[in-house]
């Protein structure tokens, strides 16, 4: 007991010695033994509602369940739904249209979130209230983006073309959704709009990990400001980099309100990424067993993709 | 003390073993009867075959299996007969109970999320418990965009709510799932004549799933101001004649370049059938034949997409209005036409800030070309829920939202019109020829829709994305062939 008053006793060695533990059990297992007690209300939690839904959902897609259909008629069909849906020109097409969206989306929204950030990351007045209002668009409810939008890109009623006719950028009111050539620029910009502030917060907390001398010693070597980027900031912020933007990926990849609200995956497919498909395939053509296949291999491929993406970005050179 | 605790002991299990073997409920006396019943009936068809054997066979003992028979068959009715005294007594005593045991029962509707028609809801649901102090009804409000949705979610988790409101594109699926129990036994056919559109929640298997609440049936609005100012003529020429209808959408068209003859839906949502998609019977284009087959792009189909493209590029039809916005765009005025269901006069009102009947009114649908003068519909229903435990219940409170009484508060408070003839014919207020002409055109003989099934909405989504090419430029017959190849795949 002496020991719990020495107040260097370290907080996880006066917890074993609170169990009474002594020698019979060294404290580091006491440590992982409290680390588990923790963390095992939130793993249980967790595998309720992720890992229960995971793997029943991931089970569904070996089963045609249409829900149109009686409960009890839901044949195990083995790899059927996903020769189905592979072989979907519109499944295909999905695809190809979520990677345009999600790499575009994450590709400018990294950019403005850096520039900003490095513009932010130097002492000025008031920058705290800038940083501040970057902050608005990720805080508004995506919904509320979404909805808003439609008023914004309306061509009766939209400030968007009002704007633009204006600045003479455009000569008569332009049919955002409901075009096929302008929707998805249309949603990419509202998306973008929402995505670079979390980027400016994130890369700015990382720039300002970097130790100043380095700056210092390049200006003394004389290297400009495109020099510092490269072989500083770039560098040191790299692991940082790779994250957020893996994390904006995967994010972009899961829209769904921002999409869905204004223009329901059209005109015709021209927004249809897979987070639509995959509603409308459960919600408008109640194929749950499609609806999981498609899940589950956008799953794989998230998981996948990830792997490749965090080695890349953080292996040491 | 240890005798009186083997007595007590002795009575306890005495009473379990009774409660055990003892009909549980109500529902079990039935079934105990009722396999009485079937027993009686099993020894019936035996004697049957007993006779018949004796026939065949000539023996004496014919007289005697003959009185055998009479006996079995007078057990039989005798047994029949005690049958249905006890169900109606059943009946009765459940009746009783129901009056006094707390019951919950849900009633899924859109129609409390919406401000239009929020508090009104709230006042049926407490009028109907007023009469029924030992039920409560729990209002399952869901978004009218999400509701099939979460719908069919609920019912496939087994939760579905026992009343639901509906409508004849999302009854399809909600019925396809096994979700809806018949009404044919709750209503007789005095009542369901008295009922518009009734016909509408027919199935192919003959029973009745949904009985019209609201009628549906679309009606052409139009904008005096507007087409005043275009110089169109009389509405009474433009419904008769196709050729002045579309030279008065251009006229309207040529007032601005946000002016619209006629204002529809469009964007991808599986109500455009209501707005879009009966342009098609102007020209005899069918999504389906009789058989079946998907003809979409058949070539009356393609001079109907010719005609969309043109109306499109002229501004004939509205270009990019969406489905949430159609309304408030005709009520700002910039469209000359409109067609909404008979609830469009109250709803423009209240977009517009100023009495319908002051700047609009409604006329006969124009009739096509081709002389066809065909009329979607989107009438409101009521439907039961085959899991509901309170069948009897449900049905009452159905009754209960069809009443008069329920009707004509609707119909003041929203301008949702009333579902029943009698109304019509006896109330002062629904006299007008303009409210008259939705009783018109709620005849069968206006009324087409799609044959929406089960999978409608996936239909209606790779037709109104062919629309959405079409309208960007894409070749014609290309497209509806494309849209055939996709409808063909969700088609029943």
């Amino acid at each position: 007991m002496d020991e719990l008053d020495n107040k260097s006793t370290s907080a996880r060695e006066r917890f074993a010695l609170k169990l009474n533990l002594g020698d019979r059990i060294p404290y580091k297992t006491g440590e992982k033994i409290l680390a588990i007690a923790l963390l095992l209300p939130a793993f249980i939690v967790m595998i309720f509602v992720v890992g229960y839904p995971l793997v029943y959902s991931i089970r569904l897609s070996f089963f045609e369940r249409i829900l149109t259909q009686p409960k009890d008629i839901a044949p195990f069909i083995g790899l059927q739904n996903y020769i189905a849906v592979i072989n979907n020109p519109g499944y295909r097409e999905s695809w190809v249209l979520s990677f345009q969206y999600v790499f575009i989306s994450t590709a400018i929204s990294f950019i403005i979130g850096f520039g900003l950030a490095l513009i932010l990351n130097r002492p000025m007045r008031g920058r705290t209230f800038i940083i501040s209002l970057f902050l608005i668009p990720w805080l508004v409810p995506s919904t509320v983006t979404a909805t808003l939008s439609r008023l914004l890109f309306s061509p009766q009623f939209g400030g968007i073309n009002l704007v633009l006719f204006q600045l003479g950028i455009i000569d008569e009111m332009l049919d955002w959704y409901t075009s096929p050539s302008l929707a998805l620029p249309a949603i990419l910009a509202v998306n973008i709009w929402r995505s670079f502030p979390y980027m400016l917060v994130m890369l700015l907390a990382g720039l300002k990990t970097i130790s100043h001398e380095l700056y210092e010693a390049a200006d003394i070597d004389g290297a400009g400001w495109v020099g510092k980027l490269r072989y500083i900031t770039i560098p040191s912020i790299r692991g940082i980099i790779g994250i957020v933007t893996l994390v904006s990926i995967i994010w972009n990849f899961q829209q769904f309100t921002t999409i869905y609200i204004p223009t329901k995956g059209g005109p015709s497919t021209a927004t249809t990424t897979l987070a639509i498909n995959l509603y409308k395939t459960a919600f408008y053509g109640f194929d749950h067993g499609k609806a999981a296949t498609m899940g589950t291999l956008w799953l794989l491929f998230l998981l996948g993709f990830s792997a490749l993406y965090l080695r890349v970005f953080t292996r040491r050179e | 003390m240890k005798r009186m605790t083997l007595i007590l002991g002795i009575l306890l299990i005495a009473v379990l073993v009774l409660t055990a073997c003892a009909p549980s409920t109500v529902d079990d006396a039935l079934a105990e009867l009722e396999a009485e019943q079937a027993a009686l009936q099993n020894q019936l068809e035996e004697a049957q075959a007993d006779l018949e054997d004796a026939f065949e066979s000539g023996s004496e003992d014919v007289t005697a299996l003959e009185e055998a028979l009479a006996a079995a068959q007078s057990s039989l009715e005798a047994a029949e007969a005690a049958a249905d005294e006890a169900a109606a007594a059943a009946e009765a005593a459940e009746a009783e109970l129901m009056k006094e045991e707390p019951i919950v029962l849900k009633f899924a509707n859109w129609g409390g999320t919406e401000e239009f028609t929020a508090a009104l809801f709230q006042e049926f649901i407490d009028g109907f418990e007023a009469e029924h102090p030992n039920v409560t009804i729990e209002s399952v409000a869901i978004p009218y965009p999400d509701y099939i949705p979460q719908l069919t979610t609920q019912i496939a988790a087994g939760d579905a709510p026992d009343v639901m409101q509906s409508y004849v594109l999302y009854s399809p699926p909600i019925q396809g799932m096994g979700a809806l129990a018949p009404l044919d036994d709750y209503f007789t056919q005095e009542e369901l004549d008295d009922i518009m559109e009734w016909n509408s929640g027919i199935y192919p298997d003959g029973k009745l799933y949904a009985i019209s609440w609201s009628p549906g049936v679309a009606v052409m609005h139009y904008n005096k101001e507007v087409l005043d100012e275009a110089g169109c003529g009389p509405v009474e020429e433009l419904a008769e004649d196709w050729d002045l209808y579309v030279e008065c959408l251009g006229q309207v068209a040529a007032l601005g370049e946000d002016m619209y003859g006629e204002i529809i839906m469009g964007d991808k949502d599986p109500t455009n059938y209501f707005w879009d998609f009966y342009f098609m019977n102007g020209w005899g284009c069918e999504i389906w034949d009789e058989e079946g087959n998907v003809v979409i792009n058949s070539s009356e189909c393609v001079e109907w997409a010719e005609w969309m493209k043109e109306a499109y590029d002229n501004r004939w039809i509205s270009q990019g209005v969406g489905a949430s916005e159609v309304r408030n765009t005709f009520a700002i005025g910039h469209g000359g036409f409109f067609l909404d269901g008979p609830w469009g006069p109250g709803v423009a009102t209240v977009l517009s800030g100023r009495d319908f009947w002051e700047w609009g009114g409604v006329m006969e649908w124009p009739r096509f070309q081709n002389g066809e003068r065909l009329i979607p519909t989107s009438t409101h229903q009521l439907m039961m829920s085959s899991q509901s435990e309170h069948p009897e219940l449900a049905a009452e409170f159905i009754k209960y939202l069809l009443s008069e009484e329920v009707q004509l508060a609707y119909y003041e408070g929203t301008g949702m019109m009333p579902i029943s003839v009698s109304i019509w014919e006896t109330n002062e207020a629904l006299q007008g020829s303009d409210q008259q002409q939705v009783r018109i055109n709620s005849s069968a003989e206006y009324v087409k829709n799609p044959p929406m099934g089960a999978t409608w909405m996936v239909a209606s989504d790779f037709i109104m994305g062919g629309i959405q090419e079409i309208w960007d430029g894409a070749n014609i017959q290309e497209t509806l062939d494309r849209v055939k190849a996709n409808v063909e795949t969700v088609s029943q």
